[in-house]
């Protein structure tokens, strides 16, 4: 496996909340059997969890992606909420079966452009103190401010000035 | 001629299926944005979902849902300081654009509403006919006392053989 992030989407449209929690059920579970990950009963809880975690946030459209992180990996699953006529799931995690060792910690991260009312609706739902091995956290879909970015950029410039000006003397 | 007739009858339960499901989601989604432009939490929406989705589904599916009402109750448990009434329409001859909710439209009029007191409470509240189902969890009761100050309304929304207008009414306090 080359070490970038793998995208997979789930659809939504006019399905059921059952079915969202089903998908995303089934494709915890194969993560996890593929990760081979023996699960304290706590860790098991909370896998199960998960998609009504997930589906709280579905429903009110703020959920744009979530990523699975593992041992500097990543895979990324789009949620489509208006889908083309054909659009599909694909959740397919074939593509993972080279993973012939024991994942030593997965991060799962839940892309929102809302994270403070997202945290409002799972609470402390998700902010359980979980195993060292599982964590799920919440993401804001913007990253980090474009304004820092650009100050950080700006003073690496200066160092990188300070520094010429110091070799030329 | 009967092979037709069975696809037609097949194609129209898909499109009457998808108008629940379409409808129900939108329901969950526009209560989700309702409170969230006006300071309420969504706590209320999160513990009872499974009985909001259960009447929904049920109410729309025998098309006995007439409307539904975000009621929002004054700190002292009283009066209805705000309510936003959402009437459903049902047509035999289905639709097939989607008419996205108006949650945009639901942010721009929260900023023209006075801010709520602190200490309100919500609840969902429906309108069925008579014959609806029983379902586990609904109660029978009554609106509370609400004196309306101003009203208005957002465009409708749906899909298939389903749609909703939004009404947003002002109280005093």
């Amino acid at each position: 496996m080359e070490n970038e992030t793998i995208r997979k989407k789930l659809v939504i449209g006019m399905t059921r909340r059952r079915d969202w929690e089903e998908k995303l059920s089934s494709f915890l579970h194969e993560l996890i059997e593929i990760f081979k990950l023996e699960l304290a009963d706590e860790e098991r809880i909370f896998i199960c969890r998960l998609p009504t975690i997930f589906a709280n946030l579905i429903y009110p459209e703020i959920l744009d992606s979530f990523r699975v992180e593992f041992d500097g990996e990543g895979l990324e699953i789009d949620v489509v909420y208006d889908p083309e006529e054909e659009e599909e799931d694909d959740l397919d995690l074939s593509v993972l079966s080279v993973i012939d060792w024991e994942i030593q910690s997965v991060r799962i991260c839940l892309v929102t452009d809302d994270p403070e009312y997202a945290r409002k609706i799972i609470g402390q739902r998700l902010e359980e103190p979980l195993s060292q091995r599982i964590n799920v956290h919440l993401e804001d879909i913007s990253g980090p401010d474009p304004e820092l970015i650009e100050e950080e950029a700006e003073q690496d410039n200066d160092a990188e000035t300070n520094q010429n000006v110091e070799e030329e003397l | 001629m009967a092979t037709i007739t069975k696809q037609r009858v097949g194609v129209t339960v898909n499109v009457m299926e998808k108008s629940v499901t379409y409808m129900s989601n939108s329901l969950f989604q526009l209560g989700f944005k309702i409170t969230k432009e006006r300071g309420l939490s969504p706590d209320y929406l999160v513990d009872n979902r499974d009985i909001l989705e259960r009447g929904f589904f049920t109410w729309l599916s025998e098309q006995s849902l007439l409307s539904l009402h975000v009621e929002i109750i004054s700190p002292d448990g009283k009066k209805a300081l705000e309510r936003w009434d959402l009437k459903f329409d049902y047509s035999a001859e289905p639709d097939m654009r989607v008419q996205k909710p108006p949650v945009e439209e639901v942010k721009e009029v929260s900023r023209r509403l006075r801010t709520l007191p602190e200490g309100v409470t919500y609840r969902i509240v429906v309108e069925t006919k008579p014959d609806a189902s029983d379902i586990e969890g609904w109660y029978e009761t009554d609106f509370f006392p609400f004196s309306q100050t101003n009203e208005s309304s957002l465009p409708g929304w749906g899909f298939g053989n389903i749609f909703g207008k939004l009404l947003i009414r002002e109280g005093s306090w």
